[in-house]
This record gives C-alpha cells, structure tokens and sequence, in this order.
C-alpha cells in the first residue's frame, strides 16, 4: 500500500542504504586485500599488520556493524535483483547481480571457520592460514581466490556504476582504475608468494588453543558445529538466490510477450517485446543508446524523445519524473530505463543525447544540468 | 606502395644479373711457374690426407642428402607400415587407456597438487583478465566512437577496422603478458608447469581467435563486418567457428598432456589411442558442423541450397576426412598442405567477396553522397528526358575507386598466397630463403613451385599496379575539343600505352628468366644471346632507336603536343597525331608531312601561351595623330568586348604611334596580343574597324601620288601633257619591288 510518494521514497532509501553498506563492505575489504599485499615481503609481515588492516574492523564493536552492513546489503541487493526488471542485454548487470549471489556461499567457509575458532580461544595467524589453505586444505585456498575474484569484480561493478552517474566522476575515475586492478592483483600475487613460501617448508598449520582468561582450559574447538553453520549459510543463500531468479523467470513467463515496433529517428527500426523497458529493447537488438547509470534511473541520460506511439505509456513514476524536471529535456521526454512496453503497436522516438554520451564534455550545448548527487526529496 | 612495387621491381632486377654474375670468367692458361707449384702441393702427404678426407665426407653427405624418388617412396611406405602396425596396438591398447592415466595422472599430481594448479590458473588469469580491465577502460572511449558513428569512406572505414583491430590485439597481448607473464616470473615443478602453461594457452588460444572473428564478422556492428554478411548470419558463423576451434585447440591441448604424461614417448599406444580418439571426435564436430551449418546458412538466407553450396559441402567434408586420414597417418606435413591449399581456394573466394563489396559499398556511399540537381529541379529533368542531345554528362559516373579495385584484389590475394608459401615452406622444412637445396625430390618440386609463383605473383602485381595507375591517368585524360590548345597531359596520352607495352614485355621476360633459373637452367647463355641480338638489333635499326629515343625526349620535354601549330625548317602545320617514331603535321593547305623525330634539329611551336601580332597603316602626312591614337584605342575597345574572340585577347589593340616616315607617307604602328591560334581573327576585325573609323573621321588612307614638275608645262600641249603623264607612270612603275610572297598563314 505505497502511495508514489512513499513508494518513491523508499526506494530511494533503499538505495541509499544499500550503496552505504556497500561502500562500507568495500572499504572492508580493501583493507584486508593490502594486508594479503603484505604477502609479497614477508609471512610476519602480515600478521604484524594484521590488527590494524583487518583485525579491529572485525573486533567486538565493529564486527558486529560488519556483519550488519553484510547482510542488509545482501537482503537489499535480492530485493532489487527481484524488481530490476530485465537482466539481459548488459553484462556489467548481469555480472553485479550473479557475483552478488554467489559472493555468501563462498564467503560462509572463511567467515564461520575463522570466527568459530577464534571463539574458541585459537590466535588465527595468517601464518596457520596460509598452511591450512595451501597444504592441509587446497580446496579451501581454491575457493578463498574465487571469493577474492568475484568480492572485487562485485565491489567495483557497483562502485563504479554508482560513480558514473555522478557529474564529477569523469575527472575520478581514470585514476581509480589502475587503483582498481592494483589492489587485487598486489593481493593475490601476495597470496601466491605466501603460498610458495609455506609450500617450500612444507609443513601443515598447528591449530592450539590459548587457555581461558582464567587459566583453564578451553572446551574444544567445535569442528562440528562451525561446519553445520558453514552448511546452513550456504544452502540458505543458495536457496534465496535461486528463490529470487526463479520468481523473476515466473514473472518473465507469465508476461506473455507480444511485439512493439520502435523506430528511432535516423537510426533504424527495431522490435521489442512487451514486458521489456525501451533502453532493454534497445540493448537487445544491439542499437547503442546512453545510460550511464545502468538503468537506475537517476542519470537521465537515457533520455529519449516521443515522436508518435500507439503504445500505452504510463505516465511517468516520482523518479523519472524528478530526474526528467532535473535534466529539463523539454516536454515529450521520457526515460528509456523507466519506460515499460506494456502493449502491442508502433513507437517512434528520437535520440536525445548522442549513445557514447558522458558527462565529460562541458561546453557541449546538449549537456543536461549536472545530475546532483541525490535527487531531492 | 609505389615505393614497395619499386623496390621489388629494383630487387628482381638486381637478382637476374647476380646469377649470370655467378659464373666466373673463363680463366687463362696457366703458367709453367703454377704447374710446378701445384705438383709439389700435390706431393704433400698433409694435403693429400685432407683431399682424401674431403671426399669421403663429401660422398658420405651425398649419399645422406639426396635421395631419389624412389627411395623416398620406399621410406613412405615403410613408415605407414610402422604407422598402421602403432596404430593396431593403440587400438588394443584403447580400453585400458583410461586406467593408464588415471594412475599416471595420480603419481604425478596428487588432488592437492591438482587442486593448487588450478588456483595458480585462477590467480594468473585474474591478473591478466584484470590488466585487459584496465586498458579497455582507458581504451573504450575511442572504441566506442569508433563503432557508435557509421564512417562513409572507404578510407575511414579501414582506418577505423584497422585501429579497432590494434586495440582488440592490444587487449590480447596485454592479457597473455599479464597471465603467462606471472606464470613465467616463478619456478614450478614440470608436470604443473606442463598442465597450467597448457591451460593458459587454450584459453590465450581461444581468445585470440575470438578476436579475429570479431574483427571479421563483427557479429554486432554491421558497418564495421568485413565480410558481407548480415547479423544473423555472422553471429551464426561466429559461434560454430569459435566452438569448433576451442573442441580443436582443447584435443591438442589434452592429447600433449596424455603424451607429456606417458613419459613424451612418441610411441606409446596409450597416447595414440586417446590422441586418434580425440581426432576422431574432432572430425565428427567438425562433419556435423559443415553438415548442419551450410543448412542453416541457406535458412537464414531464406533460400533452398543450391547446387555450387552443395559441392562446396562435399567439398569441406572430403578435406577434413582427407586431413584426418593424414593425421592418422603421422603426415603433419601432408595434413597442414592439405589444409592450407583446400581452405585457400574458399579463403580467395571470400577475400574477393570482401574487396568487392568494401568498393559497392564505398560506391554506392559516393552516389549517395552526391548531390543531384536534375531530380532537384523537375522542369530540367523534363528538359533532360526530352531533349537526349541536351544531355549534360552523357558519361556513366566516375568512381575515383573502381581502377582501385583490381590492384587491391591482387594485394590481398597476394598476401594470402604468399602467407600461406610461407608457411608451406615452414611445415616442409625448405629453407627457401637459404639457398641451400632440400634434400628430397618432392621438397626440391615443392621449392621450384613455390619460387616460380612467387615470381608470377610478384610480376602480376606489379603489372596490376602499372596497367591501373596507367590507366587511371589515361582515363583522366579529355582530348581537347575541336579548335582547342590541348592541355599539358596530352603527351602523356602517347608516352603511356609505350610505357605499358615495355613494361609487360620487360615483366615477361624477367618472370620467364627467373621460373627457368629457378627449373635449373642456366640462363646465362639466354641472356647473352639477347644481348648480342640486342647489338646487332641495335646496329641495323640505329636510325630508328634514334628517332625513338628523340622522340621520348622531345615528349618529355614537351616541346609540341597534337593540335598545336609548329614550324619545323620550311615545313609548317598543326601537329595531327604523334606515333612513337614520327610525327604528322597537317599543312593548313590540307597536305600531310611526315617527320621522323630523329629529324628534327629544332622546332618552333607556334601555339604556346601568346601571340603578339603589329599591323601597320600608312597615312599622309597632315594626319592628326591624337585623333588617330583615340580612334585605335576606340577600336581596341570594340575589339576586346567581342563576345567570341574578347575572352582570348590578352592586351587588346594599341597604337605604337608614327614606327617611320616614308617616301610619301607615315606608317602608323599598332599592337596586340593574343591567346595562340585567335590572332587571324582579330587581326581581320582590327582592319575592318580601324579603316571604317578612319573613314568615318575623315582620315584618308595614304596612297601613292606621284607629283610632276615639268618646267614650262602651262604651254605644253595636250598631246604633251599625255606623253609627260604617260613617261610619269613609268617612272613610278619601274622601282615596284618583286612580288611579296603570300604570307603562309592559316
């Protein structure tokens, strides 16, 4: 029961939070990241590093704010995955969304093992670690360099898409490339030559308990239970991921698609199917069209002109609406992005903006207004 | 590219006097002094020893290098003797292939071992995967510029493919640099070595070829496809090469690492048997694929196959079972000539396809391009329709690339030819490029064919390049209209067919010259027979190379060209027609010289850049030559407004004032100058009107009246008067000159 306005607010809520956890999960991680940089000099190295890249944000306090973000951001992210509504045409999407969902199951093994046994009084070293990843347990090592691979190919994708649609990250972003590729490259090599090092000694990780503050001994280390919770998180959010997919590959066959003929002024004709926004259309049939903010609506790029239509075009939602007044296009000026097909019949539009569009250029007359970093409520 | 050509040109023709150089000169008699040196130096026991040596080896390596047909045939059937009896036990051998190397596979690599391969494969793909990232986002920008906006010339459009290409390539190299390059910076135990270095390279392997599809068909962007085709299709043809390929770079691949793992023995009938298995799958895909795609093809095309599609099937299918069958057999060389030739002849086709439709396409984008006033205006169109003489360019329109298009076709067909050589000449081994002779019969055929196509393929190109930049410039040519000076190019229109007929001469005869050297024939004596027939040629036709070779000079120097009107000696007449040995000059009168060039000593051309023409009016002395220099400047004026002589008056009409004084009279001069060939009527006009003005303002035209003082003639008689008139006349008759000569003048 959301009227537009609140519905329109708690999206854009919902957004917010969700590029607020994600930032912070990527800040996370990139710190972790140096700290397996730190690899490349030395084994002790690391683990004097360790407490200040890594160990105080999963301490107490801030573990627990860690784990927060992680799964708001993850619950958001099915969410939106759910209501995105086509997947297809762009890989960068497709890439976010698939590496979102497999992101828990991989993480459940580093993240449970590593926390249950320091519950249980163990002093996790990257030095047991490395030897436990590389020697005792390779298939463990294996799956920590998908996590790293696909955490950093998901961290980025939303970074950088999050960016672009943003008016002063044209200046940014070249420099945060090389940034980019640096830090996981630096820390998987850092992994290697760990891994090199402990492989050439050859000897297995020693797992010992410290005793209990008050000098007895600490119950065991509960292997059982840290696996019975690996197993749990991961059959869960495999189940969640697939739940969401299947309920979107319903709604997709349930839609029932018929053809909508879309000619573009001086570029061609093409034809959609109902059940696809315009910009899908577009990127289905391959006809370039700018979007710089992956279809969220926000950067107005995508904008396009209607010329004559026999299609039923809903009015415009509070979104469009605020990011078309923001951009000022003029009257007959819709979002691509946001606007569905929903019946059989002809469309003719017209470009607005040139499809390599950015917001480099600014003396050109066609610039729209800068976008703001958030629309106004 | 003419710099190419030349250079070429220059090579072949610095390589035909270097084999006659070979030889060396007849030497002399020697000398007593010599013999009785080379009689002691025979003597040395050191040197006999080292001659005798020499001998042996030198049989010794005869009898290992060459080898006649027969004995290569003998050792050919004995190694498929061998081959087929390796291939039985490998058959045997098939069921207990699996068993074999799963227990190789675990003595070698334990599932640790395997399981840390394969996260170093992850962790050097991720690296290189993420410096490609890197580039392409500096790199997209210009990509995308250059596929979002279609490019209309034919330039740009191989300028934009050529740069897309250098990018998707720099992206290739960058992401093998950064994954084999990691791979190589450390130290690893062999058989992890083996299999992640092969892994790395299927997968290099793969995406270069990704590339080059990409760069071909352009499965998305339609302007930038090289081959016409349309997106479907591409998209099609993209997918089943790319599968195809990977299922051929993956057996490769796994049957390297069964060998590598069986110990690298060549023989192993475990090794075979996978390895002829995984052939066998291969030509099954590769079967299916040809079977199933020429279908779909003529589907997508919405039309039945036809009959050429359908033997170019079979075709496809023989050459793969063909090249399995070679593969079977242990011939690598066979399979990859087989391969090679059989994919050329479709690859030429295509090739063609491709140059074809790049210049449709860059004509029918010229067309378009171009305005067209007639359909603009309808009243014209109808005007054209109706009247056909009015028609403006009756000539079809001129494309600037058609002559082009030939020569492109030989490139690339040469490239594609000369690639493939190469690559012959590298399967079999036969150092063509060392002047060291192969040591089998079919590699000494092979090496003939190659060499004479090279030079063929070379002499054709060169042709090509010469006939169409000859032609061109022939083609830009207009003959001048009729009473027209014909422009500077008119001379090229003789040099150039000469030209042409030396150069395919010349060109004949080099690649004539170099196919029999390289057959084996000593050409030496050939050339030296053309070049004593060439003196004796020489000496019986001296007049006429004389008149050739003066006639190219005095085109080069452009000293007259058809049409214009020359004096040479006593002989005057616009030059007619200009043959390689002579030239006719039409009299005015209408009769014809002929003049060998080597005639000429000098030539007056009259029909160069101005005329100037001085006529000349006598008038008595009590003329008023103001009034005169005002009426002749009128005239002038009159002259030059002339609307079909006043555009080729330079400096029209002026008097020069009194040029001198004579017996009874002034002589008034005037001036002026023309283009060539216009002075006749001017100069007819400048008399009209200069005497119908002197008439008009009473200036008299003097004439010649003799005045006679005879003393005492009031008393004369008339029958006086009428002798002394009669005696007068006379006089004044006496002193007139001969008879000018009638000016010779058109």
């Amino acid at each position: 029961m959301s009227t537009p306005k609140t519905g329109r607010a708690a999206s854009s809520w919902m957004r917010s939070v969700r590029a607020v956890t994600g930032l912070y999960l990527l800040f996370y991680v990139t710190l972790h990241l140096l700290n397996l940089c730190i690899g490349l000099v030395s084994l002790e190295a690391m683990d004097a590093a360790r407490p200040y890249l890594s160990g105080i944000w999963t301490g107490p306090g801030l573990g627990a704010v860690l784990i927060l973000c992680l799964l708001v951001h993850y619950l958001l992210g099915l969410w939106s995955l759910y209501q995105r509504p086509s997947l297809s045409g762009n890989a960068q999407d497709v890439v976010q969304a698939l590496s979102g969902l497999v992101i828990l199951p991989l993480l459940a093994t580093h993240a449970i093992g590593v926390s249950g046994l320091k519950n249980a009084n163990v002093d996790v070293t990257y030095e047991m670690l490395n030897r436990l990843f590389w020697l005792s347990n390779p298939g463990i090592g294996f799956t920590q360099v998908l996590l790293i691979s696909v955490v950093w190919i998901h961290g980025c994708a939303g970074l950088f898409i999050w960016l672009r649609a943003r008016a002063g990250a044209a200046q940014v972003l070249p420099w945060l490339y090389p940034l980019a590729v640096a830090v996981p490259v630096f820390a998987l090599l850092g992994y290697t030559q760990a891994g090199r090092l402990v492989l050439a000694e050859g000897l297995g990780p020693v797992i010992e308990q410290m005793p209990n503050a008050d000098g007895t001994d600490p119950a065991p280390i509960p292997f059982d239970g840290i696996n019975q919770a690996t197993n749990w998180i991961i059959w869960i959010s495999i189940a969640l991921g697939a739940l969401v997919l299947g309920a979107r590959g319903l709604r997709k066959w349930l839609a029932n698609p018929a053809p909508v003929t879309i000619t573009t002024q001086g570029v061609g004709q093409i034809v959609g199917v109902t059940g696809q926004t315009l910009l899908d259309a577009f990127r289905d049939q391959n006809q370039p069209h700018a979007n710089l903010c992956s279809a969220r609506g926000r950067c107005g790029t995508c904008a396009v002109r209607i010329l004559s239509s026999t299609v039923d075009l809903p009015a415009p939602t509070p979104l469009e609406q605020a990011t078309l007044e923001r951009v000022d296009h003029g009257p007959g000026v819709r979002l691509a992005c946001q606007l569905p097909l929903d019946s059989r019949g002809n469309l003719e539009i017209a470009r607005v903006l040139p499809p390599d569009y950015t917001f480099r250029r600014p003396g050109d007359p066609d610039t729209p207004t800068p976008p703001l970093a958030k629309a106004a409520p | 590219m003419r710099l190419l050509a030349s250079l070429l040109l220059a090579l072949s023709l610095w390589s035909l006097p270097l084999s006659a150089q070979d030889r060396t000169p007849p030497p002399s008699a020697p000398s007593a002094n010599d013999l009785h040196e080379f009689t002691r130096l025979l003597a040395d026991p050191r040197i006999q020893g080292w001659i005798a040596q020499q001998a042996d080896t030198a049989e010794l390596e005869n009898t290992q290098t060459a080898l006649s047909l027969q004995e290569e045939l003998n050792m050919a059937i004995t190694k498929t003797r061998t081959r087929l009896g390796a291939l039985a036990d490998a058959w045997s051998a098939l069921p207990g292939a699996v068993s074999v190397f799963a227990e190789r596979w675990r003595a070698a690599l334990s599932p640790a071992q395997q399981l840390r391969g394969l996260t170093f494969v992850m962790i050097f793909l991720f690296v290189g995967a993420g410096l490609e990232w890197l580039y392409r986002q500096y790199t997209n920008p210009i990509k995308l510029r250059i596929e979002l906006y279609p490019i209309n010339t034919l330039r740009g459009r191989v300028s934009a493919g050529a740069l897309r290409a250098l990018i998707a390539i720099g992206g290739l190299v960058i992401f093998a640099l950064g994954s084999i390059g990691t791979f190589a910076a450390f130290g690893w135990p062999p058989t992890l070595e083996t299999l992640v270095l092969n892994l790395l390279v299927v997968i290099f392997a793969v995406r270069a070829l990704r590339t080059l599809l990409v760069l071909f068909l352009s499965a998305k962007v339609q302007e930038l496809r090289l081959l016409p085709f349309d997106n479907a299709l591409s998209q099609h043809l993209t997918r089943v090469i790319l599968a195809l390929a990977t299922a051929y770079i993956l057996s490769a691949s796994l049957s390297n690492i069964y060998t590598q793992l069986t110990g690298g023995a060549e023989n192993n009938p475990h090794a075979l048997a996978v390895a002829v298995v995984l052939a066998c799958l291969c030509l099954a895909a590769t079967l299916l694929v040809l079977i199933r795609c020429f279908g779909h093809v003529a589907r997508l095309r919405c039309m039945a196959l036809n009959r050429t599609q359908r033997l170019w099937r079979v075709y496809l299918c023989v050459l793969a079972v063909a090249a399995f069958v070679a593969l079977l057999l242990d011939r690598g060389a066979v399979m990859w000539t087989l391969l090679l030739l059989g994919l050329l002849i479709p690859g030429l086709g295509l090739l063609r396809a491709w140059v074809d439709g790049a210049f449709e396409r860059a004509k029918a984008e010229r067309l378009a391009d171009l305005p067209s006033p007639p359909a603009l205006d309808d009243e014209a169109l109808s005007a054209l329709t109706d009247d056909a003489d009015d028609l403006v360019d009756p000539t079809p329109l001129h494309d600037p690339y058609e002559s082009y298009r030939p020569l492109a076709q030989r490139i690339v067909r040469f490239c594609a030819i000369i690639g493939i050589g190469i690559s012959m000449a590298l399967i079999w081994e036969l150092h063509i490029f060392e002047r060291a002779a192969s040591p089998t019969f079919s590699g000494r055929v092979l090496a003939i064919l190659i060499d004479s196509a090279v030079a063929l393929l070379i002499a054709d190109l060169v042709w090509v390049w010469a006939r169409s930049a000859i032609d061109r410039r022939l083609d830009a040519y207009v003959p001048p209209e009729d009473g027209a000076a014909p422009g500077p190019e008119a001379r090229m229109a003789t040099l150039l067919p000469l030209l042409r007929v030396t150069l395919m001469v010349t060109l004949l005869a080099m690649v004539t010259m170099s196919i029999l050297s390289s057959l084996g024939v000593n050409i030496a004596p050939i050339l030296a027979g053309a070049g004593v027939m060439g003196i004796a040629i020489g000496f019986g036709a001296q007049s006429l190379v004389k008149d050739v070779v003066s006639g190219i000079f005095f085109l080069v120097d452009d000293a007259f060209r058809v049409g214009e009107y020359v004096e040479i000696d006593q002989l005057r007449g616009t030059v007619e027609r200009i043959s390689i040995r002579s030239l006719q000059l039409r009299h005015h009168r209408g009769a014809v010289h002929t003049l060998p060039y080597g005639e000429l000593k000098h030539l007056t051309n009259h029909s160069r850049d101005w005329v100037i023409m001085k006529l000349e009016f006598r008038v008595p002395f009590d003329t008023d030559l103001k009034l005169v220099k005002k009426l002749i400047k009128q005239v002038g004026t009159r002259l030059k407004e002339n609307e079909f002589y006043g555009d080729a008056i330079l400096s029209t009409l002026k008097s020069q004032g009194v040029r001198r004084m004579e017996e009874f009279n002034m002589v008034i001069g005037v001036k002026f100058m023309t283009k060539p060939g216009e002075q006749w009527l001017v100069r007819r006009d400048a008399y009209v009107f200069v005497r119908d003005a002197f008439e008009a303002n009473g200036i008299r035209m003097a004439e010649r009246n003799v005045k006679v003082e005879v003393a005492g003639a009031d008393e004369m008689t008339p029958e006086e008067r009428a002798a002394v008139a009669g005696a007068a006349q006379q006089a004044i008759e006496r002193p007139a000159r001969p008879a000018a000569p009638i000016p010779d003048e058109p």
